[in-house]
C-alpha cells in the first residue's frame, strides 16, 4: 500500500506540472484567432489589410499595359492611432505587397530600395509626396538603378476611442474603431489615383 | 532543557517562525538593487548593466548568460514573473544607453504590458488583506508614475527610431494617466462613502501630451499642436519651452524658411530611489485602518501602534541645472524641466502614505490575532499556562521582526527630463552640450531632429543619442597608408 503512495506522489506531482507550465499548439486552417482583450491583434490587422489592398486595387482600375507591369513604391503605414503597430508592421507590408502583386498589374519594388532613396532624398512624411521636387528626386534616385517607380503608396492608421464606466452590474467598457486607408498616387503628377479604408471595431471589457 | 510536548505536537508554528525570521533577514528590495542603481548613478553603464542582468536572471529563473546575449528578449524571460518586468525597465535603461533602441523599446513594450496586468483599482478588501509577512511580500504593481513613464519613454525613444509609434506612445501616457487619475480606488471603502483616493492629489505629468504635441507640429497640424501642447502647459505649469509652444502654435510658424529644428531631449541625473524610513501612525492611517478593519471582518485594535517601516524618497540630483546648448561658441538655446521625477515621486508616495500606514496597522493586528490564536492552542493542549505565553510571543515576535517598507522602484528613471527647442539653419551643426559632449546633427530644412542626452552623473559625459535621420554620416575612412617595403621581422626576445 505504502509502495502505491510513493508511486503515487511524482505522478501527481508530473500532472500538476503538465497543468501549469507552458504549451504550444499547432492551430488547425480556418480556427478562429484569437481577439486581443487590450489591443488590436493579428486578426484585426489581417482583416483590415485584406479589405483595404483589395478595394486599392480594385479602384485605382489599372490594367495590364504594354510596357509591363506598373511598379510600385511601397512606403509604409504611418501610426496616427493610439495603438503602436511596431511587430505587426513587417507582417502588414508583406500582405500589402503579397496582394499588389497577385490581385493587379503590380510589381513592387523592394523595400531597402525605397528606404535607402527617401533617407537619400530626405522624405520622412509621406505628405513630403505631394511636393514635385521631392518626387522627382526619390524618382532620380530610384531610377539611377532602372527602379523608377509608376505609382507611390502610402498607408495610415487611426483609432477611434469610446469609454464607458461600469455600474454595479456592468463591468467597464472601451470600443475601439481601427481604421486602415491607403493611398496610391501616381509618381510622376502627384495625382491620387485611389484612396480606400476599412475600419474594424473592438468592445473591450475590464 | 526539555522541549515541552505541545512543542513536539505544534512544529507548524516553530518552521513558521523560522521561516518568517529567515525571510527578515532577506536583503530590503533598495539594497538588493543598490549594485546596479549605483552603477548607473555613476555612469557606468556596462557595470550597471552587468549588475542587473544577473537581477533579471535571478528573478526570472534563467541564466545571466542568456539574460545578456538576448539583450533581456528571450522568450523565456517573462516580464510578469515575480518583479523581472521592473528588472527589464532597467535593463532597457542600459540598452538604451548603449544606442539599442531596438531593444529598448522591445524591453518596454513587454513591460508596459506586465505593468497594465498588474494596474489595480478595484478590490479593496482583496488589496487590504494580501501580504501576510510585510508589502514586499506582494506582487509589485509599479507606482503609478512608473506606468505613466513607461508610454512616455518609449515615445522618446521611438523618436529616436524615426517615430513611426511615438504618437501611439505619446497617446498612451494620457490614456495611463487619465485610468489612473479617474480612479476611484480606496474612496469608498465601506459603501457609505468612508475612505480615501490618494490618486486624486496626484500631478498630471506634462511629457506625453508635449510629444503629442510636438509630433502633431511636425506633421503640420497646428491647431491640434496647440490644444496638446495647451494641455502640457495646465498639467506642468508654465515650462518656458512649453510657453513658447503655445504661442508658436498660435501666432507663429513652426520654422523660418531652409530651418530645422533640433529638439535636445536630456534625461538628466539620478533619479528617485525608495529606501526605508519610519513614520508614527497618523489620524487619518487610524480612521483608514478602522474602516479597513470593519470591512476585511477583523476586530482591529489600532492603538499604541509603534512606528512603521516606511518608503522615502530619496533624490540625490533633485536640483539638477538646466544644460546650456552651445554651436561655435554661441548659445542656441537652453533646456526647461518638463517632468521632475523626483518630486513626482515623492508627491505620491506622500500620498499613498495613510494607505501604507493604515495597512500596516491592519497587517499587524491580524498578526497578533494569529499569536493569540497559538497561544490558545497552545494552552489547550499544556497545562504548563508558560508555553502558550511563549509560542504566542514567538508567533508574533517572527510575523513582526523585520517587517521592511516596500522600497521597489525604477530606480533608473532621471531626475529630470529637460527639453530644449533649437531652431537653426538647415546643414550639419556640431552641438556642443556640455561636459565634453558633442552631437553632429545633420538638419533638414522643415524637419525635426532628436537628441537624446542620458546623463545619470551630472558630473560626466553621459551618453548622446541622434535619430536616425539625423545623425551625421561618420567621416570617410583615412585611406589605407600605402604597403612599406617589408622589413625583416623583429627578434622576439
Amino acid at each position: 500500500m505504502k509502495k502505491n503512495h510513493v508511486l503515487l506522489v511524482p505522478l501527481a506531482l508530473a500532472a500538476v506540472v503538465a497543468a501549469c507550465g507552458s504549451t504550444g499548439r499547432v492551430k488547425a486552417e480556418g480556427e478562429d484567432q484569437l481577439v486581443g482583450d487590450k489591443r488590436a491583434g493579428t486578426l484585426t490587422y489581417d482583416e483590415l489589410v485584406q479589405q483595404s489592398t483589395t478595394k486599392l486595387v480594385a479602384q485605382a482600375g489599372m490594367q495590364a499595359r504594354a510596357q509591363g507591369p506598373y511598379k510600385v513604391a511601397f512606403f509604409g503605414i504611418e501610426t496616427k492611432g493610439s495603438e503602436e503597430l511596431r511587430d505587426q508592421l513587417p507582417a502588414i507590408y508583406d500582405q500589402i505587397e503579397l496582394i499588389l502583386v497577385n490581385s493587379g498589374p503590380f510589381t513592387v519594388l523592394s523595400r531597402k530600395a525605397v528606404d535607402r532613396a527617401s533617407q537619400e532624398v530626405g522624405l520622412r512624411d509621406f505628405s513630403d509626396l505631394f511636393i514635385a521636387k521631392n518626387r522627382d528626386a526619390f524618382i532620380g534616385v530610384m531610377g539611377r538603378d532602372s527602379n523608377a517607380p509608376d505609382v507611390l503608396v502610402y498607408g495610415t492608421n487611426t483609432t477611434q476611442t469610446s469609454e464607458s464606466s461600469g455600474g454595479w452590474f456592468s463591468r467597464d467598457t472601451k470600443e475601439r474603431r481601427y481604421t486602415l486607408s491607403l493611398e496610391m498616387i501616381d509618381a510622376h503628377t502627384g495625382t491620387i489615383l485611389a484612396k480606400v479604408s476599412d475600419s474594424s471595431e473592438i468592445e473591450y471589457k475590464k | 532543557m526539555a522541549i515541552p510536548r505541545s512543542l513536539h505536537s505544534r512544529p507548524r508554528w516553530l518552521a513558521a517562525a523560522a521561516l518568517v525570521v529567515a525571510a527578515a533577514g532577506c536583503k530590503a528590495p533598495d539594497q538588493r538593487i543598490a549594485p546596479f542603481a549605483d552603477a548607473w548613478g555613476a555612469a557606468e553603464f556596462g557595470r550597471a548593466e552587468e549588475e542587473i542582468d544577473k537581477l533579471v536572471a535571478e528573478e526570472a529563473g534563467v541564466e545571466p548568460a542568456l539574460v545578456s546575449s538576448s539583450r533581456g528578449l528571450d522568450e523565456t524571460i517573462v516580464p510578469a514573473r515575480g518583479d523581472t518586468f521592473l528588472f527589464l525597465l532597467e535593463k532597457a535603461m542600459t540598452r538604451l544607453a548603449s544606442n539599442d533602441t531596438d531593444a529598448t523599446i522591445d524591453l518596454m513594450r513587454r513591460c508596459r504590458d506586465a505593468l497594465e496586468t498588474r494596474y489595480t483599482d478595484s478590490d479593496i478588501k482583496g488589496w487590504l488583506l494580501a501580504g501576510v509577512k510585510d508589502d514586499t511580500a506582494l506582487e509589485y504593481r509599479g507606482a503609478d508614475y512608473e506606468h505613466v513613464l513607461t508610454p512616455a519613454l518609449l515615445a522618446l525613444v521611438d523618436l529616436l527610431e524615426g517615430g513611426q509609434d511615438a504618437y501611439a506612445y505619446a497617446l498612451q501616457v494620457s490614456e495611463v494617466q487619465e485610468r489612473i487619475l479617474g480612479s476611484t480606488f480606496g474612496e469608498d471603502v465601506d459603501g457609505e462613502g468612508n475612505g480615501y483616493n490618494p490618486r486624486k492629489l496626484y500631478q498630471r505629468v506634462a511629457l506625453g501630451a508635449y510629444v503629442e504635441g510636438l509630433v502633431r507640429e511636425r506633421e503640420g497640424y497646428s491647431s491640434e499642436a496647440f490644444k496638446a501642447y495647451e494641455r502640457a502647459r495646465d498639467w506642468g505649469g508654465a515650462v518656458p519651452v512649453v510657453v513658447d509652444a503655445c504661442e508658436r502654435t498660435t501666432n507663429g510658424v513652426y520654422a523660418a524658411p531652409h530651418h530645422g529644428v533640433v529638439h535636445v531631449i536630456r534625461l538628466a541625473g539620478r533619479g528617485p530611489r525608495l529606501v526605508q524610513g519610519r513614520s508614527p501612525m497618523t489620524d487619518s492611517a487610524m480612521f483608514l485602518a478602522n474602516i479597513g478593519s470593519i470591512v476585511i471582518g477583523e476586530n482591529v485594535g489600532t492603538l499604541g501602534q509603534m512606528e512603521i517601516p516606511v518608503p522615502v524618497v530619496f533624490c540625490p540630483d533633485m536640483y539638477a541645472a538646466e544644460l546650456e546648448i552651445r554651436a561655435g561658441g554661441q548659445v542656441l538655446g537652453t533646456t526647461s524641466t518638463l517632468l521632475d521625477v523626483g518630486a513626482v515621486a515623492a508627491q505620491q508616495v506622500e500620498a499613498n502614505l495613510p494607505w501604507i500606514l493604515a495597512r500596516a496597522a491592519i497587517r499587524r493586528t491580524v498578526k497578533a490575532v494569529a499569536a493569540k490564536a497559538a497561544q490558545d492552542a497552545a494552552d489547550h493542549s499544556n497545562s504548563d499556562p508558560g508555553v502558550g505565553l511563549l509560542l504566542g510571543a514567538l508567533t508574533n515576535l517572527a510575523l513582526t521582526i523585520g517587517e521592511k517598507a516596500d522600497t521597489r522602484n525604477w530606480t533608473a528613471l532621471p531626475a529630470r527630463f529637460q527639453i530644449a527647442r533649437l531652431e537653426v539653419p538647415e546643414g550639419t551643426h556640431d552641438l556642443d552640450l556640455g561636459s565634453g559632449m558633442h552631437a553632429s546633427v545633420r538638419v533638414a530644412a522643415g524637419k525635426d531632429s532628436y537628441v537624446v542626452v542620458v546623463q545619470p552623473d551630472l558630473s560626466k559625459a553621459g551618453v548622446v543619442l541622434i535619430d536616425v535621420y539625423s545623425g551625421a554620416p561618420d567621416p570617410a575612412p583615412a585611406p589605407e597608408p600605402a604597403p612599406a617595403a617589408a622589413t625583416p621581422e623583429a627578434p622576439r626576445p
